[in-house]
């Protein structure tokens, strides 16, 4: 300690002995030795020598084989010691500013300085222990015994078992509910009670099984973290419940293993079902269909000309490289997942519930089973509740200022606001009273006015009956194939399996939204993809993840988006802003990150909605696409040409029974990105792009010449170069009506008049 | 900056974030009081404006008033939020007796008829976690007592799922337009906060940004100085403006009419307009060097297309 005192004033502080304790316990036995007159003191002394000039921490006894002069047998005596040492004064706890400041001024940098290493912090604080002599109270085990090592490697709730466990050293090992481990015990025990188990499994077979079993996934890791659920395998091979053998790995259970993972499904078997997964509430209308039969995948040959037969023969075939032969089936997307076999998406034809992929030659049958047209099905139970329920990536825990009433955020202060609302006025104005009306008398007669209006102002195209239509989800083509690294991104997938009703085309703004799609009498002529009437809802998406979002700000695509979004013509443009990993990480500081999506929302219009993960982002679509299904289940629609649409004043209100829609078709070629021009517009673009100029001031010039020639020609009328130079000069640009000015005038002048070459 | 932020007393006195906003309304520098307002939990922002009104004895005279801008947010307590999730879980989107999220939301429009609602939510996912917690602790018992335990009913009483916090935060925005943010700690809040006032002092000021229909694409003016010098930057981005049009094409034909003039010229000279559109239609356009250099003409719905542009008087006429 005085030694660390005299060097405090050193530039670049070393941490002194950096590790004391076996510093000390060596010459402990050095003395010992000489006391006894044994040789074994040199030994000591040399092993002594070689640790004092290590100026890094060592954290086991082991980690000393490294040092000159160490061999195994002194290792070993270190190692016994540290442990017997932890044993006796528990205390290693990363040290408190306040603690080390007090006594020894000098070190107090030197913990700071460690932070990042839990671990080497404990080592100082053992020497803190060790010579301080008092305030052992402190129990964990922060040091590198093996057991918490290997837990570290381990998902979140093993690591919060040693956070929340005051005496965790003697607690079980319990895996939390619906963790990785848990998971895998389970998977291994059932595999090993059932009839065709093996007594093993490998690693695949094992991913599968567990992972249903688990929030987090076995494959792909959480953004910003290295584990996935698998890497807790390491944790029960360490404890002992699980063997590995041979290579292929085979993972089996041990006796132990065997018995936690008995008491683990005894305890759950039971209530597993009810316990977590919430009864789905399809909004009333959804048919919900139970069908759950998933022995044998069902499905039909499609031959080329799109047409469904049972025969194999006829079926249209894909031969590629990669894949084999493949037969061209319309199957269940959803129970063609569940069945493994092989598949290539046909992406060519239209995607839904039931989609066109070519199967895999070995996995085919002759005859295809003759079915009958497949129900709706319902949402996944599964996999909503995989998709909503996922474990979000663990923020940091921040010293939280409790008050003791925190209404805020605690659940469990009593509700606030109940008082206030059983105070409301009545409704007072009628659009008001129309949203509140749920009364269908009331509505209907709001919406039969507003329809009278409506039919004043234009004559729909066509009418879609109630009934008549489905509402399908449009995915843009870009957004699924992505020229964007990493397949994990496409919701596509994710959305069929949800049970959501897809439909993958080219659209030229925003990345998806809806239709209202005239079903059809006959569902034989799908295959030829007839031309369908189809409305476009209200709604659009444009799906921005966290990546994206600033990609395209530091490109400057983002306002050329945000101006196309809002032009469409559809009334409630939605940001789907998806988080990806830290925003830190990004090129962008997270201020402006943060404030480029307030400002979406407060100064752009949009609606903003935040999801953590794909996985929200899909349990996002899926619930919009359900309730909009149930809104628009009864609800009368008109087409209507994209000019009226636009210029209808009031938003259509959900509550509607008549709502005005442009067609799908209409709309999406009119937001194509590069259209044609008029020659005005051209010219305004022209000029917007001499220096001085901007968009509005280009437009004001060319509201008084419209086009290239007009200037010409007003040029030429003038009597003299300096008449012509400041003829734009007085022009008045916007409300504000500023002129013009002489400087761009003359520039403009310049530029169209210089009979010469330019410079 | 002329704004004032305006916080319910109720934030800062039961809320227990209030120094978070007053430390966001401290980075911004602007101006916080505390005031009851009609809305629990809410936070508004009123404008100084200062107008000129001249009057009849030619005076000039300023009036300051204050102006309520139309954002608004509203904080809403972690319990009452659950506890709306649990009504319309309930009854779905029927009106029943026990309010639901869509039912409040309404009420405050009611309140505050022109405003734009922003709701948030704080310690949604604090709560989610106790209710893991309490899950995770039922099964350590469970599986430490080996005995079958009840299950755990608290999916129809008390608790709320992630999906159903999902479908009435969905719904609501279907039915109200207003969305629902899930903050959760103070500094999250904060942050929130600032931002939000940022961007509500900025509106005024942006409000009009995607009103213009025409948008740069990316590259801003070109600079020109006094002597004309750079004139031929300008001419050459201004033929960028076509369709499907390379900057070597630009560059060809930049150099075959070194400036608007010329071209207009030749286009003059030109007999009749069939000549006219196929004035430039053969400049060779080299692409590449050395060995790699491919040569190509500027085509003919190249040079339509300019043709259009330059000998056209009629505004509306589209350039194909």
């Amino acid at each position: 300690m005085e030694e660390e005192l005299r060097y405090g004033k050193r530039k670049k502080k070393k941490i002194k002995s950096p590790n004391p304790l076996f510093e000390a316990w060596l010459r402990e036995w050095k003395e010992e030795a000489a006391e006894k007159g044994i040789k074994s003191q040199y030994v000591y002394a040399k092993a002594l020598k070689s640790l004092q000039r290590y100026p890094l921490l060592l954290t086991s006894g082991k980690d000393c084989k490294i040092l000159e002069n160490f061999g195994d047998k002194l290792c070993k005596m270190l190692e016994d010691r540290l442990q017997k040492h932890i044993q006796e004064h528990g205390a290693i706890v990363p040290p408190e500013p306040e603690a080390s400041t007090s006594k020894a001024p000098a070190t107090s940098k030197a913990p700071a300085r460690q932070k990042p290493k839990p671990t080497q912090n404990a080592a100082t604080t053992v020497k803190r222990a060790g010579t301080q002599g008092g305030g052992h109270q402190r129990v964990t085990h922060a040091l590198s015994d093996s057991d918490s090592e290997g837990s570290t490697g381990a998902p979140p709730p093993p690591r919060k078992r040693q956070r929340s466990g005051i005496c965790s050293g003697e607690r079980e090992y319990i895996p939390a509910y619906r963790s990785g481990p848990y998971a895998l015990l389970i998977a291994l025990y059932r595999d090993r009670q059932s009839a065709d188990g093996r007594g093993f499994m490998s690693k695949t077979e094992l991913c599968n099984k567990a992972q249903e079993l688990a929030d987090k996934s076995f494959t792909v890791t959480d953004p910003g973290c290295r584990y996935t659920a698998w890497s807790s395998m390491g944790t029960l091979i360490k404890k002992g419940l699980v063997t590995k053998e041979s290579s292929p790995a085979k993972y089996s259970l041990t006796e132990a293993g065997c018995e936690l993972a008995h008491r683990l499904e005894m305890s759950q078997a039971d209530d597993y079902p009810v316990c977590l997964i919430p009864t789905p509430r399809a909004p009333a209308g959804i048919p919900e269909a139970s069908s759950q039969d998933i022995g044998q995948l069902q499905y039909k040959y499609v031959t080329n000309e799109g047409e469904e037969v049972i025969n194999k023969d006829k079926a249209a075939v894909l031969i590629e490289d990669d894949f084999g032969l493949g037969f061209l089936i319309k199957v269940n997307y959803q129970k063609l997942l569940t069945s493994g076999k092989r598949y290539r998406l046909d992406t060519t034809r239209p995607l839904g519930e039931d989609v066109y992929v070519y199967l895999h030659g070995d996995d085919t049958d002759e005859l295809a089973i003759n079915t009958n047209m497949p129900r709706l099905p319902s949402l996944d139970e599964d996999d909503l509740q995989e998709a909503v329920n996922v474990e979000k990536p663990r923020k940091e825990v921040k010293k939280r200022t409790k008050t003791p009433k925190d209404v805020m955020s605690s659940a469990s202060a009593e509700p606030q606001l109940l008082s206030f609302q059983s105070s409301s006025p009545r409704p007072t104005t009628k659009t008001l009273g129309r949203v509140h009306s749920q009364g269908s008398s009331a509505t209907s007669e709001n919406s039969q006015d507003s329809t009278e209006s409506a039919a004043s102002t234009c004559v729909p195209n066509f009418v879609f009956q109630p009934g008549e239509f489905e509402i399908i989800l449009c995915v843009d083509n870009a957004e699924f194939y992505g020229s964007r690294q990493g397949g994990g991104k496409s919701l596509l997938p994710d959305l069929i399996k949800n049970g959501v009703t897809c439909d993958l085309r080219k659209l030229h703004v925003g990345d998806l939204l809806w239709v209202a799609r005239k079903k059809t009498q006959t569902e034989a002529g799908v295959g030829q993809q007839p031309r369908r009437r189809e409305l476009v809802l209200d709604y659009i998406v444009e799906r921005k993840r966290m990546d994206d979002l600033v990609h395209s700000c530091t490109d400057g695509r983002l306002p050329d988006q945000k101006f196309r979004l809002k032009h469409c013509g559809l009334k409630k443009p939605i940001f789907m802003i998806e988080d990806y990993g830290s925003l830190q990480h990004f090129s962008m500081p997270e201020d402006r990150i943060r404030q480029t999506i307030t400002n979406l929302k407060v100064i752009d219009g949009f609606q903003v909605k935040k999801t953590k993960n794909v996985k929200e982002s899909v349990a996002y679509l899926t619930v919009m696409t359900r309730y909009l299904q149930s809104y628009y289940k009864d609800k009368r629609l008109y087409a209507c040409s994209m000019d009226d649409i636009k210029d209808q004043v009031w938003i259509n209100d959900i509550t509607d029974r008549e709502v005005r829609l442009m067609e799908f078709n209409e709309f999406n070629q009119g937001s194509v990105k590069s259209r044609n021009l008029s020659v005005q517009d051209m010219f305004c673009k022209h000029l917007s792009k001499v220096s001085g100029m901007s968009g509005e001031r280009a437009m004001a010039v060319t509201q008084v010449y419209p086009t290239l020639t007009h200037l010409m020609d007003a040029y030429r009328s003038c009597p003299n170069k300096s008449v012509a130079e400041s003829l734009l000069s007085t022009i008045k640009v916007n409300k504000s009506l500023r002129n013009l000015g002489i400087n761009p005038s003359r520039l403009i002048h310049q530029l169209y008049t210089t009979p010469g070459a330019l410079t | 900056q002329y704004l004032i932020l305006m916080l319910d007393t109720r934030i800062v006195n039961s809320g227990g974030h209030g120094v978070a906003i007053f430390k966001a309304c401290e980075a911004l520098g602007i101006q916080y009081i505390t005031k009851e307002q009609t809305v629990p939990f809410s936070i508004t922002w009123s404008r100084q404006v200062t107008s000129i009104n001249v009057s009849r004895e030619n005076q000039v005279e300023t009036v300051k008033s204050e102006q309520m801008e139309e954002d608004v947010l509203v904080l809403l307590p972690v319990a009452d939020f659950v506890n709306f999730v649990q009504n319309h879980k309930k009854c779905g989107s029927e009106l029943g007796g026990e309010p639901t999220l869509t039912n409040y939301v309404q009420t405050v429009k009611q309140h505050l008829p022109n405003s734009i609602l922003s709701f948030v939510v704080i310690g949604m996912e604090k709560y989610f976690r106790d209710q893991k917690t309490k899950v995770q602790r039922k099964h350590r018992a469970a599986v430490l007592s080996s005995v079958r335990v009840t299950p755990c009913t608290d999916s129809d009483q008390g608790s709320v799922h992630r999906l159903d916090v999902e479908e009435a935060i969905t719904d609501n925005q279907l039915q109200t337009d207003v969305m629902v943010y899930l903050l959760e700690t103070s500094e999250e809040l904060s942050e929130f906060v600032r931002t939000f006032s940022k961007a509500v002092a900025e509106k005024p000021a942006k409000k009009d940004r995607l009103q213009t229909a025409f948008f740069d694409d990316g590259v801003s003016t070109v600079k020109v100085d006094k002597n004309g010098q750079g004139l031929l930057r300008v001419w050459k981005q201004q033929l960028l403006q076509f369709k499907n049009i390379s900057p070597d094409i630009a560059d060809a034909i930049v150099q075959a009419y070194p400036s608007p003039h010329l071209l207009m010229e030749a286009y003059r000279k030109c007999n009749d307009s069939n000549e006219q559109e196929k004035l430039i239609e053969n400049i060779v356009v080299r692409r590449g060097a050395g060995v790699l250099e491919t040569s190509r003409r500027v085509g003919k719905e190249m040079s339509r297309r300019i043709c259009t542009f330059v000998t056209s008087s009629n505004a509306n006429e589209v350039i194909k």
